[in-house]
């Protein structure tokens, strides 16, 4: 997969030079931003269940000290080998944390890495819902996609989804071990890349972490609430609403703050905040309505006003869409 | 629903950063950013000077204004003579007309929102009107129910009053000296 072409995953570069496999949630939320999941990992040496001889031969290797992983804001703790950096991924991106392999030798140029993602679910849909929609996405978006093996396993006790493959990023191939499970309103995602033949070698450590991983439920089930946006390009920054969540659309600078989950009630309206960057003039909008679909019809503007936003002059109008509802549209221009 | 979450979105909206924000009261900064000329066009009413400040992509001529109907007209043309795209004239029309306005393109009325936009400015109270139209060359009115009382002038003559006299005050005093 390449990011040039927008596809699946890509193929990074991290601090070392050495190359890794960087998930990218962009991609997913194109397919199915509009579900969350909670991935739990448990009992995952159970369902891989590499020969035993490869995880004797691992187990003989001189057992490296493991440190502690916490992560307060999502309630995460879990426990990686001191040997293996660390990295903290950016949140905005649906990221949280990235743990990469040690060199092997001068001639290893890639870091066979751990990586834990969360999104954004829809309260509504179940993990064979996402399931479905995951591997539909995979198989669409993803190079050379194969699987070897997609199977239900669990994490810290709650149902999860196994899923090992194939695939390629340009010339380089390699396999994965993806793992997803719903909770709350969230959702937490395992991939282990690998090159194919240092998949197994690996395997062992990899299997340790996911299993030492811990969620507190009532933590990282919450939905994304209150918060700072911003747009470092633009130096644009905004506090968006506690209660509020985010979902950024991924294929444009666009995000939108939605006051309840979606699909909560489907009788109900999503209250929505949309920022987006627009062609042309430089312009960054955003706008209110009461409709979870921010493209649907509404009334051509007619009059408008400039007003005073923290200092900021921008425009205000007021639209009716085609559900009778109304729309506030503020845009903003820069020099 | 819309009510009820709409002060989170004020709330939200108000304490917004951002950088390099054009200064959308500022016909100057508009102009630029939209590359807009501007100008200036002035009308005598009654002995007194009216003016209306514009910001144009067009090459704009022709400015008249009609007391009697209460009617701008003016011409527009593209630079140029480029196809293809829209232009956009601004007008400051609370200077000379109150709203409100009815507008005119090559003498069809037009409510289209996408052509016509009344902008109000909170912060300096004053309104715009933005004009779109494809390429060619337009005629343009704008008529209202009123003209803009213009006070400027018998101001100037009082200022200009007040000033003769205190100047004969200042010469009297200076002579009985």
């Amino acid at each position: 997969m390449d990011s040039s072409t927008g596809k699946g995953n890509r193929l990074s570069v991290n601090s070392n030079g050495r190359k890794y496999k960087a998930y990218n949630l962009i991609s997913l939320s194109k397919a199915c931003y509009t579900i969350l999941i909670v991935l739990l990992f448990s009992n995952f040496a159970l369902v891989e269940n590499p020969p035993l001889h490869l995880l004797q031969a691992a187990s003989a290797q001189p057992s490296s000290k493991m440190l502690t992983y916490q992560n307060s804001a999502f309630g995460i703790t879990m426990q990686y080998p001191a040997s293996w950096n660390r990295e903290d991924l950016d949140p905005s991106s649906g990221g949280i944390v990235r743990f990469s392999s040690p060199d092997e030798n001068a001639n290893d140029t890639y870091a066979e890495n751990l990586e834990i993602h969360f999104a954004n679910l829809a309260s509504a849909t179940t993990l064979e819902d996402y399931t479905s929609t995951l591997l539909q996405s995979y198989k669409t978006s993803v190079d050379d996609f194969t699987i070897i093996s997609s199977n239900s396993s669990s994490i810290a006790g709650a149902p999860a989804h196994l899923l090992v493959f194939t695939a390629s990023s340009g010339e380089f191939n390699y396999k994965a071990l993806n793992m997803w499970s719903k909770m709350g309103s969230n959702a937490l995602i395992v991939i282990y890349y690998a090159e194919p033949d240092r998949y197994l070698t690996y395997l062992p450590t990899i299997s340790n972490m996911i299993d030492s991983i811990h969620v507190q439920p009532d933590v990282f089930g919450k939905p994304v609430s209150g918060g700072v946006y911003t747009i470092p390009s633009l130096g644009f920054e905004v506090q968006f609403p506690s209660g509020w969540s985010s979902i950024d659309k991924g294929t444009s600078k666009e995000t939108i703050f939605k006051g309840e989950p979606i699909n909560q009630n489907p009788n109900s309206k999503d209250r929505v905040l949309l920022f987006g960057v627009l062609g042309g003039h430089r312009s960054l909008s955003s706008q209110f309505q009461s409709s979870p679909d921010s493209d649907y019809s509404c009334s051509t503007i007619h009059s408008a006003s400039i007003v005073n936003l923290n200092g900021i002059k921008a425009l205000e109008s007021e639209l009716k869409c085609n559900d009778g509802m109304p729309m506030k549209k503020i845009k903003f221009y820069m020099v | 629903m819309y009510q009820k979450y709409l002060t989170d979105f004020d709330t939200s909206i108000q304490g917004l950063k951002l950088a390099n924000a054009t200064d959308l009261s500022d016909l100057n900064q508009y102009s630029d950013l939209f590359k807009l000329t501007s100008g200036r066009n002035q009308f005598e009413i009654n002995g007194i000077m009216h003016s209306i400040d514009f910001a144009s992509s067009s090459k704009i001529s022709d400015f008249q204004f009609d007391q009697k109907t209460k009617k701008l007209i003016f011409s527009t043309e593209d630079h140029d003579g480029i196809n293809g795209t829209m232009d956009e004239t601004l007008l400051q029309i609370d200077s000379l007309l109150k709203p409100p306005y009815v507008v005119s393109v090559d003498d069809k009325v037009t409510n289209d929102g996408n052509q016509v936009l009344l902008i109000n400015d909170t912060i300096t109270n004053k309104t715009f009107i933005s004009i779109n139209y494809g390429p060619g060359r337009h005629s343009i009115a704008i008529s209202a129910s009123e003209i803009v009382p213009e006070y400027s002038g018998i101001i100037l003559v009082l200022v200009g009053a007040l000033g003769l006299a205190a100047a004969i005050l200042v010469k009297m005093k200076k002579i009985r000296n």
